[in-house]
């Protein structure tokens, strides 16, 4: 049986797997970045909390009530400020988060500056498990779509992409929805283990957490941000004793991966898949011979 | 040789003018282009050509004049919207989707044709799943079409630059559009790639049917297969006729001052 200490890490890997994937597909794959996704994890995890305490709603009720705030609440906010680039939406979703954080800190129903306690611990290994693999799921048949396509259309030359008829504004907002969805989903999850949630435990330091994990692990790509997730989460508990040196830790990480390997521990995924994989994978009948390829080995 | 034409102007450009400050990119130019012809844009470098491109598919709107695609008014439509519309273009420097393969680029060219949301994309109905395989067969035919078939899973920037061209036209086609444009689409290829581009232009208007007007600095090209060429120079239309009458026209020759090849 494991023990209390490694089921924690191995719940908070799982809620972490979420929120780097979520994140992976506003940051990684769409091009937007955004420094305060902790924000929708925040409303997840109070709304969901909410729900629970105040309307006594079944577990899973309250997580997607919680997720689908979280994604209403992105797309609101996407609307006006998706029109800005770069840097200037950066600033913006930082305004976002830290706005979310002060107004849950000065509501009465979430407890403000005391927190909200007393959250019953419905979490379990297989939630969150369970939870993480969906996630995974989904957006990986969300990317390989024509959904998918536009993303990454988006993120490669958004001028471009508005020539092929991409509403790029309408996709960044789509973007941002889903990834603040299953960001919610992973504040509920959390809210309903931890049994006690604070405002300040969703900040910008947390946003700069799950930042760290897709840039480690590798942006626009899958197994990069879960690697990312389960690495930025399982060393700074074997490094316990050191807690406070946390934040530098994150800070000298995000500095030497930019400076020696930008492209994440994994690397940048390209769409489609590798150019073996390419091959494997399409079932193409050669137009004009009739004949069909069915996708063996590579030929090369 | 003049084809298709049936007196009905498909693209309207009228008095149409874009200013930058004090700066006149465009002034005051008219351009007719009747349905299925093959019109030639040429002119000095800066004369404006590019910018009358973006004009023409919303990047920019005009500060003067109106533009009419199909009788509709396209001034205030964004990018996006003109596509959907029916005009595809491609780029002076070429702007493929390079961590994409070949496939993929002309996928996204589907974009406009296509239907599948997010709720297709996650659910994968027997619906979905058959859109998405008859978008990859249409665009295996595109790639067929310009010859780039046996390169589909390659990364669009491990191409050569010829081929990358093609792979830009072949992904405007993927917007099945009526009215394509095309921007020195044979910048930087030798002899027997320009003859192959011409060849593939007239194919595009005879089995496909569209509209091309193209910018090009090539007069091999231009003089080739336009059936009609207008010349801008300081953001002025200061001539248009057959290439012909073009290529004896004194202010071209003036405005070029011997840059014919």
């Amino acid at each position: 049986m494991l023990s209390a200490y490694h089921l924690q890490i191995l719940i908070l890997i799982a809620i972490n797997i979420i929120m780097a994937l979520s994140l992976n597909l506003i940051v990684g794959y769409t091009g937007q970045l955004s420094i305060g996704h902790a924000a929708f994890m925040s409303l997840g995890a109070y709304v969901s909390a909410v729900a629970t305490l105040k309307l006594g709603t079944p577990f899973i009720f309250s997580l997607l009530l919680g997720a689908f705030a979280a994604a209403i609440f992105g797309v609101l906010i996407g609307l006006p400020t998706l029109r800005l680039k770069g840097d200037y939406l950066a600033i913006a979703t930082l305004g976002l988060g830290e706005i979310i954080r002060i107004v849950f800190l000065n509501l009465k129903i979430t407890g403000g500056a005391v927190g909200l306690r007393g959250i019953p611990k419905e979490t379990t290994l297989l939630w969150a498990a369970l939870s993480a693999l969906m996630t995974l799921l989904i957006l990986h048949r969300i990317l390989n779509s024509r959904l998918g396509r536009a993303f990454v259309a988006i993120r490669e030359d958004e001028t471009a992409a508005e020539s092929m008829g991409i509403n790029a504004t309408y996709y960044k907002t789509v973007a941002f929805g889903i990834g603040a969805f299953f960001a919610g989903f992973g504040g509920g999850l959390f809210s309903h283990y931890f049994r006690y949630i604070h405002p300040n435990v969703f900040g910008f330091m947390r946003s700069i957490e799950h930042l760290c994990m897709v840039v480690l692990g590798g942006m626009g790509n899958m197994l990069g941000a879960i690697i990312g997730a389960v690495a930025l989460t399982a060393v700074p508990e074997a490094l316990r004793a050191s807690a406070e040196y946390r934040m530098l830790f994150y800070g000298a990480i995000l500095v030497i991966m930019m400076r020696v390997r930008p492209e994440g521990l994994i690397g940048a995924k390209k769409v489609g898949g590798g150019q073996r994989n390419l091959k494997k994978n399409f079932k193409l009948r050669i137009p004009g011979t009739g004949k069909q390829e069915v996708g063996a080995e590579s030929r090369k | 040789m003049i084809i298709g034409t049936n007196g009905e102007s498909l693209l309207k450009v009228e008095n149409v003018g874009r200013r930058f400050g004090g700066l006149k990119a465009v002034d005051n130019v008219d351009l007719f282009i009747r349905n299925k012809e093959i019109m030639g844009l040429i002119g000095p470098n800066g004369a404006g050509k590019t910018t009358l491109f973006n004009l023409i598919t919303g990047h920019y709107q005009p500060t003067e004049g109106e533009i009419y695609f199909n009788n509709e008014k396209t001034n205030e439509l964004k990018p996006y919207k003109i596509t959907e519309k029916g005009i595809a273009r491609t780029f002076q420097n070429i702007r493929l989707f390079g961590q994409m393969s070949v496939l993929e680029n002309v996928l996204i060219g589907m974009h406009v044709n296509l239907k599948g949301g997010l709720l297709a994309a996650i659910l994968r109905r027997p619906n979905d799943k058959r859109e998405e395989t008859k978008a990859k067969e249409n665009g295996m035919e595109l790639l067929s079409f310009v010859g780039l078939e046996d390169k589909y899973y390659e990364w669009a920037s491990n191409l050569s630059y010829g081929e990358q061209r093609r792979l830009e036209i072949a992904r405007a086609l993927a917007a099945d559009p009526r009215l394509l444009l095309l921007d020195e689409p044979a910048a930087g290829m030798n002899p027997f790639e320009t003859s192959s581009l011409m060849k593939l232009i007239s194919r595009i208007r005879d089995e496909m049917e569209v509209t091309i007007l193209l910018i090009e600095h090539d007069m091999r090209v231009v003089m080739g297969i336009s059936e009609k060429v207008a010349v801008l120079d300081h953001g002025k239309k200061i001539a248009e006729g057959t290439p012909r009458e073009i290529q004896n026209n004194e202010a071209v020759i003036r405005a070029y001052l011997g840059d014919i090849a």
